[in-house]
């Protein structure tokens, strides 16, 4: 029987950071000190790469000297294929932090007759231990070991006696071993059943013709962890964990207002936008979203506001010419370094890479707005859950730095009909410009509205929205129409002559 | 200098090794009288032959003469086994 005094002294194991982009986030503090941890995923799914990464960070973030053991890929080639990211195993080694073992089969370990243990593989590990005072030992990947020897039943028993002697030892274990099936049982072997502590699985799935990454902390004893499927990319600056559904909504709420660049609108705001605020403004193709773009980046830098463009419609120079034409000049503010244009085509990269280099260049530049130009055109990029991933992961980020957001979006049809970006956007803006076309006696007209305005009054009329060589025009709000926003207007039944007088009334209420 | 010439990696007082040893003398003295050379390597004492060598299983019995050099694990207890496995052209 266990005495009292065995267990009183007992405590839950230690957290340590590992220094992966979001690892911490999704494993609350990283991982367990003391124990073992599976790495498992199909082929392709980026095992080796995480243990190397892991390796490089500990030694190079932290100071925590590192075992690496590769049971599959010579060290040679290791290394070789680690150059091209800066991860410097050669000067790791150099200054003692980090002991290589290669256990990769291609001497033969012989013809096996009798029982026998792996004995030998624990003194080596063992004596690099020694050797770099390591903290950590990685094996990539333990299942090579059933490959490597016969005898199943003796190398389950005995990977299970070097892991428990490692962990003995004080060391952290990090393992790896393949799967056969995105999800099917954890292990090929059954490994993690009898041997580890915490199971983390890596997943490579084809979907849409891009391939989508996932982490998921499959169990970790003694302790809590972010729950389901995480989404990473694998770049040259290494893993990057996004982690999108844990962001809280805890942002703080500014009472700042920022102009539209447009009297008119900033009235029909109710004064103005917030500060960190997400607006989006939506409608058909050729309304003028682009336009209010290019009044925004205006009103912005002429008051020594920078402002990122990203813009995944249309190329540079298209956008410097189509705002010139309003009287707006790009690269003149682009010299005086407040404003950033972004161009590329949605298809270079997946969803995850997007969203990786929106926040990359918001932290290189630190502007004080930001317009997406089209999120509509985004959406093609991924399939439906990716993409509310990607907008969700977005606003969370442009909320937290309090950037003042504005994205456009293309509805599919010319007439009203809400498209899935709306589905997935509209919850989490702020604000909610509407622009319309609309048929009114043989002639084509837009309509601007705001629908939605967080935290303030806004306008509930329509009104008329033109543009000329000056920019953006608003007029007067329609009066007596209906079904505008629906897409089919109609007289509201007054007598036509005087449909006919309000409607070409013009005057008032200009800019 | 002897025609047989075989290296036994071990680890201190495994039970394995203790075995392996018992099994390879008695069979090299029934098999080559004097004409062989054992080296029993205790990997605990000497730990970076381990990795030199890169021993991972033991007991590890490596035949250095006649060549060609081979491995043979375990801890020997099948003498037939050995004996067909160490592919010996014996009068």
């Amino acid at each position: 029987m266990i005495s009292y005094d065995q267990i009183k002294n007992l405590s839950s194991p230690e957290k340590i950071p590992i220094g992966i982009e979001g690892f911490e986030h999704i494993t609350q503090g990283g991982l367990p000190k003391g124990r073992a941890t599976l790495v498992t995923g199909t082929s392709g799914s980026g095992k080796t790469f995480f243990s190397i990464e892991l390796t490089v960070s500990c030694i190079t973030k932290f100071n925590r000297p590192c075992v690496f053991v590769s049971m599959e890929e010579p060290i040679e080639e290791i290394v070789k294929n680690f150059i091209k990211l800066d991860w410097n195993l050669a000067q790791c080694v150099k200054e003692k932090k980090l002991a290589l073992i290669d256990m990769s089969y291609h001497v033969s370990n012989g013809i096996e007759v009798g029982d026998f243990n792996l004995k030998g593989l624990l003194v080596q590990i063992k004596y690099a231990v020694e050797q770099v005072k390591a903290q950590f030992v990685i094996i990539d990947s333990i299942a090579a070991l059933f490959y490597q020897y016969e005898n199943i039943r003796i190398i389950r028993r005995e990977i299970h006696s070097l892991i428990n002697e490692l962990k003995n030892k004080g060391m952290t274990v990090i393992i790896t071993a393949e799967r056969l099936d995105n999800y099917d049982s954890v292990s090929r072997f059954g490994i993690e059943e009898f041997v580890v502590d915490n199971v983390i699985i890596l997943r490579s799935i084809l979907e849409d013709e891009k391939i989508r990454r996932t982490i998921q902390i499959l169990k970790m004893r003694g302790d809590v962890h972010a729950q389901g499927e995480f989404p990473f990319i694998i770049s040259k600056k290494g893993m990057n964990i996004l982690t999108l559904s844990s962001i809280e909504l805890k942002q703080s709420s500014s009472n700042v207002r920022l102009s539209f660049g447009n009297k008119t609108l900033d009235k029909m705001t109710g004064g103005g936008i917030f500060k960190d605020s997400i607006i989006l403004v939506n409608g058909p193709t050729g309304t003028g979203k682009t336009l209010l773009c290019a009044t925004f980046v205006q009103v912005a830098c002429q008051t020594n506001e920078k402002v990122i463009i990203f813009a995944y419609e249309e190329s540079r120079q298209q956008l410097i010419r189509n705002a010139q034409s309003f009287g707006v000049d790009f690269e003149a503010w682009e010299l005086k370094g407040l404003l950033k244009i972004v161009c590329a085509y949605p298809e270079i990269m997946s969803l995850e890479e997007h969203l990786l280099s929106i926040r990359k260049n918001i932290d290189e530049f630190s502007p004080q707005r930001l317009i997406i130009d089209s999120i509509s055109a985004i959406e093609r990029v991924g399939s439906e859950r990716n993409f509310r991933e990607f907008v969700i992961g977005l606003t969370s980020y442009v909320k937290k730095v309090e950037i003042c957001s504005l994205m456009a979006s293309t509805t599919a049809g010319l007439a009203g009909a809400s498209s899935i970006t709306d589905y997935h956007i509209s919850t989490i803006t702020d604000a909610i410009i509407l622009l319309r076309y609309l048929e009114i006696n043989g002639m084509m007209k837009r309509g601007i509205a705001v629908i939605k305005m967080r935290g303030s009054q806004h306008e509930k009329e329509i009104r008329e929205f033109e543009i000329n060589d000056n920019g953006v025009h608003i007029g007067k709000p329609f009066k007596n129409m209906q079904n505008i926003i629906l897409g089919i207007p109609s007289s509201a039944g007054i007598p036509e002559t005087e449909k006919l007088k309000q409607l070409f009334d013009e005057g008032g209420e200009n800019d | 200098m002897t025609d047989y010439v075989f290296e036994l990696f071990i680890a201190g007082n495994d039970l394995l090794g203790k075995r392996a040893i018992k099994n390879i003398k008695l069979f090299c003295e029934n098999t080559f009288q004097d004409n062989y050379t054992l080296d029993i390597i205790d990997i605990e004492i000497k730990q970076e032959l381990a990795g030199k060598y890169r021993i991972s299983a033991i007991p590890t019995l490596i035949k250095k003469k006649p060549l060609p050099e081979m491995r043979i694990l375990g801890d020997l207890t099948e003498t037939d086994q050995l004996t067909m496995e160490l592919n010996l052209d014996l009068d």
